[in-house]
């Protein structure tokens, strides 16, 4: 009975451990990493020292040490106070919404290409599914930022130093472009197919991600998955192709 | 920032919320009131001058001590000591003595519940 009693709290002690620390990573995912990492290591180390005071006695410093403890939860939301509301509110946003996002970065893309396709102007765009494609990409600049047409269409216009590559999309953010991809070497290609169809074959087979390529020539949009190249005849048609090959998870 | 850097920050946040958490969860866990049974050596004090303690002295006591886990734990590090006040001795001959909790000069937070035996016999004779 003594026995399964102290069972019991031992259980309850994990218990208690294992939702602690569910709550501080959670409350750690609200700010941005490396603050987090600063704030979390002065507050192990207040809490390292509260423990080594009152282990050796020592008043004084304990008194010091608690009120700072104490008072860190007020400063830090008040310091942090934008940062705290901003993820609340991401977190209590519904799947729907990340759905929305992932058709907002799908209906920017295609709106970038409609329009680049309209004017005769190149570009090769490629979506990053469930493997990396970091290691196949040479050169390229990094950028780290929101996918807006705007932003593909300033990329690919033949001014732009970076218009002669292809950009990247990953985790639905627009992360390199200007970025030089392999080249297929499969004989069966094309020979009117020129270099950036190449490239987008050429990743296309090594690696699972969906490549859109507008055609400076024609004019015209084309889709390469898998090593096979699809045109697509209007933006909807775009829209829907890419939806059903890129899926929320993946533009997260 | 390259993917990778971004995993190594976020598994460094993880490692720092458990390291945080770890921390603040012993800090009250260790606030529990728990109990500790050690030994304490006595320690013979103002033995007026003329009397001395005749040998051997007892082993010493058992004493059970309860407070918070943390002071328990510390006291576990040192050698706690029973002090066996004899000014009052006025000669030589059998002196009883019940330690009580001020002779262990424990923590104010601490509390003495049991002391074994509960009176200690000490031989006093006069110097030759």
């Amino acid at each position: 009975m003594t026995s399964s009693l102290q069972n019991i709290g031992v259980l309850w002690d994990l218990l208690d451990l294992g939702l602690a620390a569910a709550i501080v990573v959670r409350l750690s995912r609200l700010l941005k990493a490396q603050m987090a990492l600063r704030i979390l290591t002065v507050l192990s180390a207040l809490a390292a020292g509260h423990l080594l005071a009152r282990t050796l006695s020592l008043p004084t410093v304990r008194i010091i040490i608690d009120t700072l403890l104490a008072s860190s939860v007020a400063v830090l939301a008040v310091i942090f106070q934008t940062d705290i509301r901003r993820s609340f509110a991401a977190m209590i946003r519904s799947r729907t919404a990340s759905e929305a996002e992932m058709s907002d970065v799908i209906d920017e893309l295609v709106f970038a290409v409609a329009g680049l396709a309209e004017k005769h102007i190149g570009a090769l765009i490629v979506i990053e599914r469930s493997m990396q494609v970091d290691s196949y990409l040479a050169v390229g600049t990094d950028i780290e930022a929101k996918v807006t047409s705007e932003l593909i269409s300033s990329i690919f216009l033949p001014y732009s130093p970076i218009h002669d590559g292809a950009v990247i999309i990953q985790h639905g953010k627009l992360t390199k472009a200007g970025c030089f991809l392999p080249l297929t070497q499969n004989p069966e290609v094309s020979k009117n197919l020129g270099t950036r169809h190449r490239a987008a074959l050429g990743l296309s087979e090594l690696v699972d991600a969906v490549v859109v390529v507008v055609s400076e020539e024609t004019g015209t949009a084309s889709v390469v998955v898998e090593g096979r190249k699809t045109d697509v005849l209007d933006p909807p048609a775009l829209g829907k192709l890419l939806r059903r090959l890129v899926e929320p998870r993946w533009l997260k | 920032m390259s993917k990778q850097r971004l995993h190594e920050r976020a598994s460094a946040v993880r490692f720092m919320a458990l390291l945080f958490a770890g921390l603040l969860w012993l800090g009250v866990t260790l606030e529990r009131d728990g109990e500790l049974t050690l030994k304490a050596a006595l320690r013979p004090e103002q033995l007026p001058a003329g009397l001395r303690l005749e040998q051997p002295l007892p082993e010493g006591v058992q004493v059970t001590v309860a407070g918070p886990r943390i002071l328990l734990c510390r006291l576990t590090l040192g050698e706690p000591e029973c002090r066996v006040d004899l000014s009052g001795v006025a000669g030589a001959g059998q002196v009883n003595f019940v330690p009580g909790a001020a002779c262990f000069r424990l923590d104010r937070e601490l509390r003495v519940l049991r002391v074994t035996p509960a009176v200690v016999t000490l031989k006093v004779a006069r110097n030759l």
